[in-house]
């Protein structure tokens, strides 16, 4: 009786499985799909925007000082934390951990960096608008690097003179005695800012523009990090050559039927659109806060902060011309509307690179999909925020083969010269 | 369907033309002229023949295509280029792709050859790239196709894969009368088209009633996803007046595909009205 409840058992596995590896329409796919997926093709992405704000974005030897800064550990306290400490090469430029681990702990996932010179928005919350801003705020971040502006002019007047005078012309006599090392705008320690503020107006000057300078060479490099060819984009452009043989060879029937369900039904490209599956913009997609941790307002926190940021395309070290920067001028202000809202993320490699979400909440792609197929589009993490979930009713198997498809997001990063 | 008869016609006549006599003689090519008033004809780069292209239904679109070529090259006699060697390759010269399956074809006689499933396999700018090789010569013409479309379905609508603007009959109109029916309102984008996830500029243009520019006036944007509860990612703004009633809409940026409404609140001395536009992304 065993014997024959086994046979059977395998019988109907072997039926199953052949059912759903015959999926006879995985590879057909109808006009309107087709442009869809022209969308999100690699071969579809514009060369990496010139950034107007930074006047030595495409200058090889500001990214050649921009990687040497990259890994450079001296900036920190401790002397062991880098940019690469968080954003590891081998790991997709992020690292995998819930929330990023620098000097402590800090409260949000580290972001991963291929294709984010193509954002406006830099951080989770959009806080900084220009590449370099965003370098600079880790630095200064007690939790981060936790090393101040003024450390830093120290430290490169030692160890990058030569490749700094280069590019930006001659560092001011930086000494310890008129500089104060510890010295930074620091809202978490008066201490600390006092000793920023009474330092005279031309020397804060100085730092913050060579502060910005630093921003400028590391955001010279980052630039260089860019995806490259997955399965999806080997799929798709055999799809446009009609090269049915090569399409059946790169996707599984699986997975073709999760990209269908990602352009379709499922809802995902309302987000995750364009050749690196993000909007760039910011939604309260209903995550709940991580464990032991208040809820965070995201966005609506982020508006003020980039409007107030020193560093940002509008501001005194930005090299753009105000008409240069209309993300910045005709941002959405109204912060109720951004309450939990969270940029959305590229899923480029997205499967390489577990835990999830801005605070590592789930750990697992499944338990993200699972999420989103019990979201229903009502809830939000935060009172006032707004609900920005939309898609049709998915089963467990929808799930399946939505999580196969992710993994066909999977390329090489480019790097040039890392280390 | 007006293109039925129309090639019918031209079957017709193709196999009495391809192997009768054309007795006109004397252009820039010596005795190389096209049939047809309908069709796309080339003489190829040497000079050596020409080439007359027919396509079933009249215009190329995107899926499997048929096609007539009437070859012909400038000798005394008989023209009738038989026993050729030709190869037809479409080529999207925009994005660095042709198509693998090849077309079939098949020689007719009296230098008229069929092409049956030519593929093109996306809308948008293509080439026919067509090599000819006769006689111990060999030739190239390369047909230009700049926007080859979707074939349209039954209802006359490009198939759609949701609830959108399109399926739901939407006016997409790019001028529009204002609610109270005060101005005659048009936009245009500065970009090539609305584009995703792209900051960009529109031009709208107001008139009132008599097609007069309406000038001075001041006018606010909103944008709505009507099935998302979300409007744009941006507060675009008017910021000036380029021409007189021209006004210059900067900010404009639209951060998902499907359908989106824009309306514009205009405010003038000749009274107040509000637009709304459809759009598809």
């Amino acid at each position: 009786m065993m014997r024959i409840l086994m046979i059977l058992t395998a019988m109907l596995l072997t039926w199953a499985g052949a059912g759903r590896a015959g999926h006879p329409d995985a590879h057909v796919w109808n006009m309107a799909e087709v442009a869809v997926l022209h969308s999100l093709w690699l071969g579809n992405l514009p060369p990496v925007p010139d950034d107007p704000s930074n006047a030595h974005d495409l200058d090889p030897r500001a990214a050649a000082l921009g990687r040497q800064l990259f890994f450079d550990t001296r900036l920190s306290a401790n002397g062991r934390v880098s940019c690469a400490t968080c954003h590891i090469p081998d790991k997709g430029f992020t690292d995998n951990l819930p929330v990023a681990h620098g000097i402590e702990d800090s409260t949000r996932r580290s972001m991963p960096l291929a294709g984010t010179a193509y954002s406006p928005w830099q951080f989770w919350d959009g806080r900084a608008d220009t590449l370099w801003a965003q370098a600079l705020g880790p630095i200064e971040n007690p939790v981060e690097h936790g090393i101040s502006r003024t450390r830093c002019a120290l430290i490169v007047k030692t160890a990058y003179r030569e490749e700094y005078e280069a590019l930006f012309g001659l560092l001011p006599d930086f000494n310890e005695a008129e500089y104060p090392p510890l010295a930074r705008p620091a809202p978490d320690d008066a201490a600390i800012h006092a000793l920023w503020q009474e330092m005279a107006p031309e020397k804060r000057r100085q730092v913050s523009r060579f502060y910005a300078n630093l921003g400028k060479a590391i955001a010279a490099f980052v630039r260089t990090i860019q995806p490259q060819e997955a399965p999806f984009d080997r799929y798709v452009k055999a799809l446009f050559e009609g090269d049915m043989e090569t399409m059946a060879h790169t996707l599984t029937p699986e997975q073709a039927m999760g990209l269908k369900l990602f352009i379709g039904r499922a809802g995902c490209i309302n987000c995750h659109n364009g050749p690196l599956f993000t909007n760039n913009d910011f939604h309260n997609v209903g995550v709940p806060p991580r464990a032991g941790f208040a809820p965070d307002p995201g966005r609506a926190a982020g508006i003020p902060l980039v409007r107030e940021n020193e560093f940002n395309c509008l501001g005194p070290f930005s090299d753009a011309a105000p008409e240069q920067c209309p993300e910045l001028r005709f941002m959405d202000p109204d912060t109720a509307a951004y309450q939990g809202a969270f940029k959305t993320p590229s899923l480029r490699n997205v499967a390489d690179r577990p835990p999830y979400m801005h605070a590592g909440q789930f750990r697992t792609l499944r338990e993200v999909l699972e999420f989103y197929r019990n979201t229903a589009g009502t809830q939000t993490a935060v009172p006032g925020g707004r609900p920005a979930i939309s898609h049709g009713p998915l089963s467990a198997v929808d799930v399946d083969f939505l999580e196969a498809f992710l993994h066909a997001l999977s390329g090489p990063i480019q790097a040039p010269g890392e280390e | 369907m007006k293109s039925l008869p129309i090639l019918f016609v031209c079957l017709l006549l193709l196999t009495a033309c391809a192997t009768g006599k054309t007795p006109e003689a004397g252009n820039g090519h010596g005795h190389l002229k096209p049939h047809y008033e309908h069709s796309l004809f080339q003489i190829t780069e040497q000079g050596l023949f020409s080439v007359e292209m027919l396509v079933k239904g009249d215009t190329m679109t995107v899926g499997l295509n048929d096609l007539d070529l009437i070859v012909h090259r400038d000798v005394e006699g008989n023209r009738d280029v038989e026993g050729a060697e030709i190869t037809v390759e479409p080529w999207m010269p925009t994005m660095g792709h042709g198509v693998k399956p090849k077309p079939v074809i098949v020689e007719r006689g009296a230098g008229l050859y069929s092409v049956k499933g030519l593929k093109l396999t996306m809308p948008g700018l293509w080439e026919l790239r067509i090599s000819i090789r006769a006689a111990g010569s060999e030739d190239r013409a390369v047909f230009t196709f700049a926007e080859v479309e979707a074939p349209r379905g039954p209802h006359g609508a490009t198939p759609s894969t949701g609830h959108d603007a399109v399926s739901r009959n939407l006016d997409l109109s790019t001028t529009r009368m204002s609610g109270a029916g005060r101005f005659r309102v048009a936009f245009e984008s500065l970009e090539t088209s609305v584009p995703l996830n792209v900051i960009h500029s529109w031009e709208l243009t107001v008139k009132d009633q008599n097609d007069v520019p309406v000038r001075g006036a001041r006018i606010t944007v909103d944008g709505a996803m009507p099935d998302h509860d979300h409007g744009l990612p941006t507060r675009p703004l008017v910021t000036r007046e380029i021409d007189p009633g021209v006004y210059l809409v900067e900010g404009m940026k639209f951060q998902m595909p499907g359908w989106w409404t824009v309306t514009f609140t205009i405010h003038s001395g000749a009274g107040d009205d509000t637009v709304t536009f459809n759009l598809q992304l």
